[in-house]
């Protein structure tokens, strides 16, 4: 008995034993690897205190953790994209915060190229793209991918891909595009197929838009996970397609994807994934907290970059002036701005800052290029104008009367080129609008038009620099007159 | 009424300066809206394509903007930008978002 007793005790013991023992094999057998990813962070900024104390707090409660940013991290704040060296700011924010690598965005190249080199210069993590081929004379090159080896000798490839639109370039101005070649991203990807073979985790990187990233899953189904940009999507429930989970997390640094993986043997054994919302997070860090401060206390957007000689004051003459930006862009010839878009009532006397074009100019519309004819634009003036029965759009490049009944009802339209003389009806105008009115007016147009990619703020600022003075003074280029 | 009368002011467009070298493209991007069929700019973003599609209808933009959703079900920004033959859904909810105001 009392041996039998013993036996028991001693199988309990070599049990435990050996339970523990496996236990500890598979434990040291396992690995777990948290992905964080951002994408069209958009150079908004004032999230990054409550996002770097979230990765930190993810970095101390995990091992092995990596940051990836999925592309357009700059445009859309003045703040970054006025500062005097175009987008250090969130290149310094990145850099303390951690990132491993960063995709290459459509408006990545809107500094344009010199100026992205220098960012990248000062880059602590890579820009990746694998369809995007420089020739000699453009400063920039990228890696396709890259391979981060973990201590543990766990290796993840990182392969990135950018957006190209249908006339083979990515959403930006061509002007700031030369010198490269974009081949479209889902005929490079399975050529990098291989890379499988020398990973044990396979990541695209892409800023390709969520359903271009489905494309490229039934293309690419090696990869484990893609983590995309550009259509700011917000996966709130992930989703697998052709055994590729596919995330991403909105736009403007809002929202934080983690995706957690866990490799047995350095094989994948599991996917799990969430999206997290960076302003919900207690927590901050303050040095950053400073250093967001001290950006926005932005000296540069006072920078004076012109002098009205008299106040450029009402929707004529400011119009006037925004219209006259747009205009100085070519092949524009003539120029439209809706009165809703004019956001203050006057420039005074005196020196003109970037801030004031921003107040003046807030929404980050783009300039949209339509070939117009006359009937066209009259079509554009008449519907504008019978919106609220009243003139609704400033112009360059024409003097216009909207001529109407006793009601006020617009009939219809005359107008003249600067010169006095009338237009010539068999010619399409080179027609620049915003996109607001592009998409929200009525207007006869057979072509669909084509964004220059250049917002009309930056039109202003652009020309108000050039100009250097401006007087506005009693200009007035839309007028109303009764039929009768 | 904002009527005015009176001579045409000189006119102010003189080219001061070429900011951009010409380029023309043409790539026009057609896409759905709530299976309605648009044709819109070369670089369209979501935004752009709630604003035709109520123009379409005559209806002015509701607010606050609806919630633009993928075929997929996912939530898409309204500055996002937009695959050609894209379909998104609108959806009108009662609830504030107010991070969309500026659209």
């Amino acid at each position: 008995m009392k041996m039998k007793g013993f036996s028991r005790i001693a199988l309990l013991i070599f049990l435990l034993t050996t339970s523990i023992i496996s236990q500890a094999v598979a434990v040291s057998d396992t690995t777990t690897v948290v992905i964080l990813s951002v994408n069209d962070m958009h150079a908004k900024i004032d999230n990054f205190p409550r996002f770097k104390a979230m990765v930190d707090s993810i970095r101390k409660a995990e091992k092995y953790v990596l940051l990836l940013s999925a592309g357009d991290i700059f445009t859309g704040n003045p703040v970054v994209d006025q500062f005097p060296e175009k987008g250090q700011p969130i290149i310094e924010l990145m850099n303390r915060t951690g990132f491993s690598a960063s995709a290459v965005g459509n408006h990545e190249f809107d500094y344009g190229q010199e100026m992205l080199a220098r960012r990248m210069n000062e880059a602590h993590f890579p820009f990746l793209s694998a369809n995007i081929l420089p020739d000699s004379s453009s400063p920039v090159s990228f890696k396709p991918y890259v391979i981060i080896t973990l201590e543990n000798g766990i290796r993840i490839g990182i392969l990135s891909l950018i957006q190209v639109n249908d006339a083979g370039l990515p959403d930006t101005h061509p002007s700031r595009l030369e010198g490269l070649t974009f081949p479209d991203g889902l005929k490079v990807a399975p050529s990098y197929a291989s890379l499988r073979d020398s990973c044990d985790v396979f990541i695209a990187l892409t800023h390709l838009g969520y359903e271009t990233d489905i494309e490229l899953a039934g293309i690419l189904p090696s990869l484990d996970l893609i983590l995309g940009g550009h259509s700011h999507t917000l996966v709130k429930t992930p989703a697998v397609f052709n055994d590729v989970l596919i995330m991403q997390a909105g736009s403007g640094l809002r929202y934080l994807t983690k995706t957690t993986l866990k490799l047995y043997d350095k094989k994948l054994v599991s996917r799990h994934a969430e999206t997290l919302s960076i302003p919900a997070f207690t927590k901050t860090d303050e040095e950053l907290e400073q250093l967001i401060l001290q950006y926005n206390d932005n000296k540069e957007l006072n920078e004076v970059i012109g002098t009205a000689l008299s106040d450029i004051r009402g929707s004529d003459e400011l119009g006037s002036m925004m219209t006259d930006a747009m205009a100085a862009i070519a092949p524009i010839e003539i120029a439209f701005q809706n009165n809703g878009g004019i956001r203050v009532d006057n420039f005074p006397e005196g020196d003109i800052t970037i801030k004031n074009v921003y107040q003046l100019d807030p929404f980050g519309n783009e300039i949209i290029l339509f070939y117009l004819t006359p009937a066209e634009i009259r079509s554009l003036i008449l519907n504008a104008y019978n919106r609220e029965r009243a003139i609704d759009l400033q112009t360059s490049g024409i003097i216009y009367t909207v001529l109407t009944d006793a009601a006020g009802n617009g009939l219809e339209v005359e107008f003249r080129l600067p010169d006095g003389a009338a237009p010539d009806e068999e010619k399409a105008y080179a027609t620049g609008i915003s996109s607001y009115i592009a998409s929200s007016y009525q207007f006869d147009h057979k072509d669909e038009g084509t964004s220059l990619y250049t917002i009309t703020a930056q039109s202003l600022i652009n020309y108000i620099r050039n100009k250097k003075a401006l007087d506005y003074k009693g200009v007035k280029r839309a007028f109303v007159k009764s039929a009768d | 009424m904002n009527k005015s009368k009176g001579t045409p002011a000189t006119i102010q467009s003189e080219k001061c300066c070429i900011i951009e070298e010409s380029y023309c493209l043409s790539n026009i991007m057609t896409l759905f809206v709530n299976n309605v069929e648009f044709h819109l700019f070369g670089g369209a973003k979501a935004i752009d394509a709630v604003r035709a599609y109520y123009r379409a209808l005559e209806h002015d933009i509701p607010r606050p903007l609806p919630v633009i959703f993928d075929n997929f079900g996912n939530t898409i920004e309204p500055d996002g930008g937009l695959s050609p033959m894209q379909r998104i859904y609108l959806v009108e909810f009662q609830n504030y978002n107010d991070e969309n105001e500026r659209f």
